[in-house]
């Protein structure tokens, strides 16, 4: 055997150990690598009381609130993708600090003044910049059919916030903004022949009519009006119209005629889901776990999420964010499914999920203020409303006076 | 000139391709770039992945860039580097096995007329003859 093939030889004796060694240890680190990033569901939202993950991601919001500079930092660089998300960003921090003020008695002034301020700014913006200043640009490219046009999507949001805030702390001047404005919403589901009101020229959406319908519900609760019945003629409805016969799952978005436009779709599910525990609660908790067998996944310990069911395959869009291919991961309907998974108590995909968002959300922590990098000032009040939803539906399910 | 031992900078030499201080080398290599992004701020990019600007000051185009930089190096840094270090301990493992006496005679068994203590001693450890290390 010559010098040259002995030596060939070890060469490849050395490369192949290497690979070995190499596939070993992935075998290894592979399905260990969650371990390095999960924590326990009650890090991320406790049933009392606050979570660490919560008290950090409302500290950052909070001082967003109190820094106008860099809250128009934050804000801009998402309006440049989509003026919706500043609105929701709002909602959503709203939402959350109603139920922290009633997990927290003790902040609750602070919260009171935080809401105010942001429901205060958005009133103001409405009123002077009209409804379109929140909402996509094609918002302006046909008429709405419905005749004065208004959004269901700005509609039910405001007045869930109003309705939120009073739910903790009446506030006489946010009685009859609420009043007014859920009459104005009833109004036009009394005028609608198929109860579908407009988000955008003749597209309506089911994440809108169910934010819509709980800010009725909890007027309802705060007032002492009945719209029970118009609640359940709308849930009757959904059932019949509105679900995908091949998944069972309820479509996104529909003409004003309740033709489908765009399918089931997990960056909406996730939160319509837990926006029906206020109006059947049997209808949510099959919407969740359809929405979990059907969208949900796991991978080697991370959890994520997919914007479509097998049934209905649709593109990326604004709503789902990037899809990364191979996993079919979307960020927007990964970033949701929190809010499904602690409205239903599903400890477990909720772990898999804070497992995924600790690795590739890339959490940056200054000051005890929580943000994460690969999210967005409307991601992060997800989350935080992920963190702390609960004791706002409970008081007005139980029917508990504040 | 003052000159250094050479082993004592053995670890920044070129090793042999896969070989464990190959490993070695390449972990080291790619936790250090993935330091410097990190440290240069390059995380607050990583907003794209939810279809964010990362920058209004640097755009689209160059806020993408800078995002995919530290997605590629903060996912090597969490998946390949802990993948080679335990390749390379693996390695070391396994080629300390097979220089140990045991399992070299093991691979090499010695001729059947040798005593079994034989295959652990191959030659005695003092011999008629020898000088006595510890004596001496």
């Amino acid at each position: 055997m010559s010098y040259a093939t002995v030596l060939m030889s070890a060469r490849m004796n050395r490369i192949f150990a290497g690979l070995a060694a190499l596939a070993v240890a992935a075998l290894i680190w592979l399905p260990c690598m969650h371990f390095i990033f999960a924590k326990p569901a009650s890090n991320f939202r406790q049933e009392q009381g606050l979570s660490p993950e919560a008290r950090q991601l409302a500290a950052r919001h909070l001082q967003l609130w109190t820094d106008p500079a860099l809250r128009e930092a934050e804000l801009n660089k998402m309006r440049v993708s989509n003026a919706e998300w500043d609105f929701m960003g709002r909602s959503y921090l709203v939402w959350s600090l109603a139920n922290m003020a009633l997990r927290d008695p003790v902040s609750r002034p602070l919260y009171l003044r935080t809401m105010d301020q942001i429901i205060d700014e958005t009133l103001r913006l409405e009123k002077q910049e009209g409804m379109y200043f929140f909402l996509m640009p094609y918002a302006k490219a046909e008429p709405y059919v419905m005749q004065p046009p208004h959004s269901l999507f700005l509609d039910g949001e405001i007045a869930l916030m109003l309705a939120s805030r009073r739910v903790v702390e009446e506030k006489p001047e946010y009685k009859i903004l609420l009043t007014e404005r859920v009459n104005a919403i009833v109004a036009r589901f009394q005028k609608s022949p198929q109860m579908l009101l407009e988000s955008y020229p003749d597209e309506c959406w089911t994440f809108d009519h169910c934010v819509a319908l709980d800010a009725i519900k909890t007027a309802d609760y705060l007032d002492g009006t009945d719209h029970s019945k118009l609640i359940h003629d709308w849930i009757a409805m959904a059932k019949e119209k509105l679900v995908d016969p091949r998944s069972g799952l309820l479509i996104s978005t529909f003409t004003t005629h309740g033709a489908p436009l765009i399918g089931p779709e997990g960056s909406s599910l996730w939160m319509v889901a837990h926006s029906l525990q206020l109006l059947d609660e049997d209808f949510a908790r099959d919407q969740y776990q359809r929405t979990r067998k059907e969208l949900g996944a796991e991978t080697l310990g991370f959890g994520y999420a997919h914007e479509w069911p097998a049934t209905w395959r649709g593109e990326a869009d604004i709503d789902s964010g990037p899809i990364i291919p191979l996993f079919d991961v979307s960020a927007g309907s990964s970033g949701i499914a929190f809010i499904g998974a602690s409205a239903f108590g599903d400890d477990k995909f909720l772990s898999s999920l804070a497992a995924t968002l600790n690795s590739v959300g890339f959490p940056s922590r200054t000051g005890g203020r929580l943000k994460y990098c690969a999210s967005n000032q409307v991601g992060d009040a997800a989350l935080l409303y992920a963190a702390t939803l609960g004791p706002l539906w409970e008081k007005v399910i139980t029917g508990t006076k504040p | 000139m003052k000159t250094f031992p050479e082993k004592k900078f053995s670890i920044f030499q070129r090793a042999e391709f896969l070989s464990a201080k190959d490993m070695i080398q390449r972990a080291v290599a790619i936790s250090g770039l993935f330091l410097v992004v990190h440290l240069a701020g390059f995380r607050e990019y990583t907003s794209i992945l939810n279809g964010t600007i990362g920058s209004l000051t640097l755009g689209w185009d160059l806020s993408t860039i800078l995002a995919v930089f530290y997605i590629a190096l903060y996912l090597a840094f969490v998946i390949v580097v802990p993948v080679l270090l335990l390749a390379a301990a693996i390695l070391m493992i396994w080629q300390r096995l097979i220089k140990n006496p045991f399992y070299e005679s093991r691979r090499n068994p010695a001729p059947p007329h040798q005593a079994p203590d034989q295959l652990f001693h191959t030659r005695p450890l003092f011999e008629r003859g020898d000088s006595n290390p510890v004596a001496d």
